[in-house]
């Protein structure tokens, strides 16, 4: 069994990393919450079993994946759907100009304004969980593609076509709403 | 007869650039968008991909909205557990793990 001291350092180290992820994948601080004490569980039960070959926050975050599957499979929801590159193939001059992301604010401006914030918050509960956990993993959490195929049991070129789809998504839900935001919003 | 005058060629912002291209172009420059933003082609596609964008306004509209998608998912803020919450979910960790 891990000793307190190990499991404490790790703790401290790695929980607010986790509380953030889990954040992102379920919408909800309470739900975060919940699985940032489920993957610690787990983690505390297995580190024996942690050999060093991957970081210790990537090892979390594949605990904290496997979790969040096992959870969806429980509530027996409707399968996740695949993305298909069409659905997001700008059909008209229209759609390919859209510009959805509060133009003229920087990116840390943008994040401020609560409308565009909540668009996007919403867009990515709207992915289907495998596109989710990929995109949060690699854009979002800054792993390696490699590290998202890791975790996610998917090969390099997988995990790129999954991001890909996603980000479509994203842009796309977030031009529909048309955002025009001010920087003092 | 007075000298026709040349009317200067002004692009208004609706008038786009297709440097003969067709639309097929655009859709093998839109599958792969993300590698070139994650800088994983390699130079000559990149090249490819460069060239397109300088000769159609829609393609280089879209790929700014989508680099901009990218930037804001990138820059998303990490909210901290509090300090109270971090606490109870350490003690309830042991407690489960019968500590």
């Amino acid at each position: 069994m891990a000793g307190e001291h190990d499991f404490d350092t790790i703790y401290r180290e790695q929980a607010d990393r986790l509380f953030a992820f889990g954040l992102k994948i379920c919408g909800h601080a309470e739900d975060a919450k919940d699985l940032v004490q489920e993957t610690f569980l787990n983690a505390y039960r297995g580190l024996d079993g942690f050999r060093g070959d991957a970081k210790m926050s990537t090892w979390l975050y594949a605990i904290a994946a496997r979790a969040c599957i096992r959870k969806r499979r429980k509530k027996k929801d409707a399968p996740d759907r695949e993305l298909s590159l069409e659905e997001f193939l700008p059909t008209d001059e229209g759609e390919f100009r859209l510009q959805p992301v509060a133009a003229g604010l920087n990116p840390e401006q943008a994040l401020q304004n609560k409308e565009l914030k909540g668009v996007l918050d919403g867009a990515i509960q709207a992915l289907p969980r495998h596109y989710r956990l990929v995109l949060v993993l690699r854009d979002m959490e800054g792993l390696s593609a490699r590290e998202v195929g890791s975790i996610m049991g998917l090969n390099e070129r997988a995990v790129k076509s999954r991001l890909h789809r996603a980000r479509l998504f994203v842009r796309q839900r977030l031009s529909q709403k048309g955002i025009h935001a001010s920087a003092d919003a | 007869m007075p000298r026709p005058t040349r009317r200067k060629a002004v692009r208004s912002p609706r008038t786009h650039r297709h440097a003969g291209h067709s639309k097929a172009h655009c859709v093998k420059i839109f599958r792969r968008l993300s590698l070139y933003l994650d800088r994983e082609l390699p130079d000559n596609a990149c090249e490819e991909i460069r060239k397109h964008l300088h000769g159609c306004d829609n393609c280089e509209v879209f790929l700014a909205s989508f680099k901009r998608t990218v930037i804001l998912c990138r820059q998303y803020p990490a909210k901290p557990l509090s300090p109270t919450a971090k606490d109870a979910i350490r003690a309830a960790v042991l407690k489960a793990a019968g500590r």
